[in-house]
């Protein structure tokens, strides 16, 4: 084989390296060559902007990691949405809750956090006969309380029984997190967050004080954390019968 | 036609008519509006006196639906200029006709119900805690100490199997 055109000056391995790099150049070349658009990094949206499905937010919950007895997101996500205890516990809000597993088999317990899984076919916004069930276009699942009706169609149809309803007056809501008397609310992603570019509060409480348990990111990016993890490891939905592709996705269970 | 009737009907029941001297029905107290703080409003008052629902209905539905938020004029930017607290330090009730909003739609007799979901009064998030991210337990965790709180260490680590009986806690 002639390598006559290559620098004689290199060493063998820099020029095997060299043409690798050309060849690699060349391809890449011709993937983007038709129009690809290559800004599309994760970066802060504009406040001022719509949200885009060029987003989808999704958790990672490693249930290996959650431990037992653990309520750090639970107690998070309480003191970020002004959620208090009205001392009747059937009955009380509640947005994130630790669920314990256990085979009947074998005798295997584990615990996870169940909340809003943010389903891309959301069976609440399927029912809601009012639209105040919807899906973001970034993926996010709310409720628009100035036209939920109350009903609780979305709480029964709901899987995960993700939702609350509030039955009585409040008075001390927090400006980021409205909620109230006669409306459903639930896990919203801490979208008053991530809308500045923050993660969640159980994300952030779990990692600080936490085992560490929770990752955050955006699913449609390849490069995000949460997407590298997501394709290197096993990992399921809840109730992935229904083929509601969650955004919250479990490893371990 | 229609818009000019109703326009008139408005112009005719907006309390600067009423307070003008004669003006004013006989034995309804005219609204006593707590002073706004800041520049300006976000539109001229008289505009904001007869139209500012249409605001509130517009951008409640681009907040909400699409995540736009337009600086300036979030609720909390209405309520930081236009509540303030009481002589008594305390913060009007949303009920009250010493809040704002209340002052005008008491003696219009038409009902909001806002702030059963919406908070009335201007809220500083403590460290850790709002939009601007953080840690919420931080605070806590700092008043009550650095044992207080459980760490990665301290937690039992999966898979716990002593449990046998049906509703494991």
């Amino acid at each position: 084989m002639s390598e006559a055109h290559e620098d004689d000056s290199l060493s063998a391995p820099e020029r095997a390296r060299r043409r690798f790099l050309t060849q690699i150049a060349a391809v890449t070349g011709a993937a983007l060559a038709p129009g690809m658009v290559l800004f599309q990094v994760a970066q802060a949206r504009a406040l001022d902007q719509p949200v885009s499905s060029k987003t989808r937010w999704g958790m990672l919950v490693d249930t290996t990691k959650c431990a037992r007895g653990c309520d750090i997101c639970v107690k998070a996500c309480d003191i970020e949405n002004g959620i208090h205890s009205l001392g009747r516990p059937e009955t009380d809000a509640q947005w994130i809750r630790k669920v314990t597993l256990r085979d009947l088999h074998t005798g295997y317990v584990q615990s996870l956090p169940m909340m809003c899984q943010h389903c891309e076919y959301p069976p609440c916004e399927d029912v809601c006969p009012t639209g105040a069930s919807f899906r973001r276009a970034d993926g996010i699942v709310l409720v628009d309380r100035h036209i939920c009706i109350g009903c609780r169609y979305c709480m029964m149809a709901c899987p995960y029984k993700a939702r609350s309803f509030v039955a009585e007056p409040l008075h001390d809501q927090v400006p980021w997190s409205p909620r109230g008397i006669g409306t459903v609310g639930g896990c919203t992603f801490c979208v008053h967050r991530v809308d500045r570019g923050h993660k969640p509060a159980c994300v952030e409480a779990c990692a600080a004080d936490g085992p560490g348990a929770l990752v955050f990111g955006d699913l449609m990016d390849p490069e995000s954390g949460i997407s590298k993890m997501l394709a290197s490891q096993q990992t399921s939905e809840v109730r992935a019968d229904l083929r509601l592709n969650t955004g919250v996705r479990y490893h371990g269970i | 036609m229609l818009g000019a009737l109703v326009g008139a009907l408005l112009l005719a029941w907006s309390p600067v008519r009423a307070a003008a001297p004669g003006g004013g029905p006989a034995g309804v107290p005219l609204p006593a509006l707590p002073k706004a703080t800041g520049k300006h409003c976000v539109m001229p008052t008289e505009w904001m006196r007869k139209n500012h629902m249409k605001l509130l209905f517009h951008e409640r539905w681009v907040t909400v639906h699409d995540g736009i938020f337009i600086k300036g004029r979030s609720m909390e930017d209405c309520l930081s200029c236009h509540v303030h607290r009481l002589a008594d330090g305390q913060w009007p009730k949303p009920t009250s006709t010493k809040f704002f909003c209340q002052a005008c739609h008491a003696y219009a007799a038409v009902k909001i119900d806002c702030f059963e979901c919406h908070a009335s009064h201007p809220v500083k998030a403590p460290p850790g805690v709002g939009p601007d991210g953080g840690n919420p337990l931080e605070s806590e965790a700092r008043v009550a100490g650095p044992d207080a709180g459980l760490t990665a260490q301290a937690l039992t680590p999966m898979p716990i199997a002593q449990d046998t009986g049906g509703g494991a806690k």
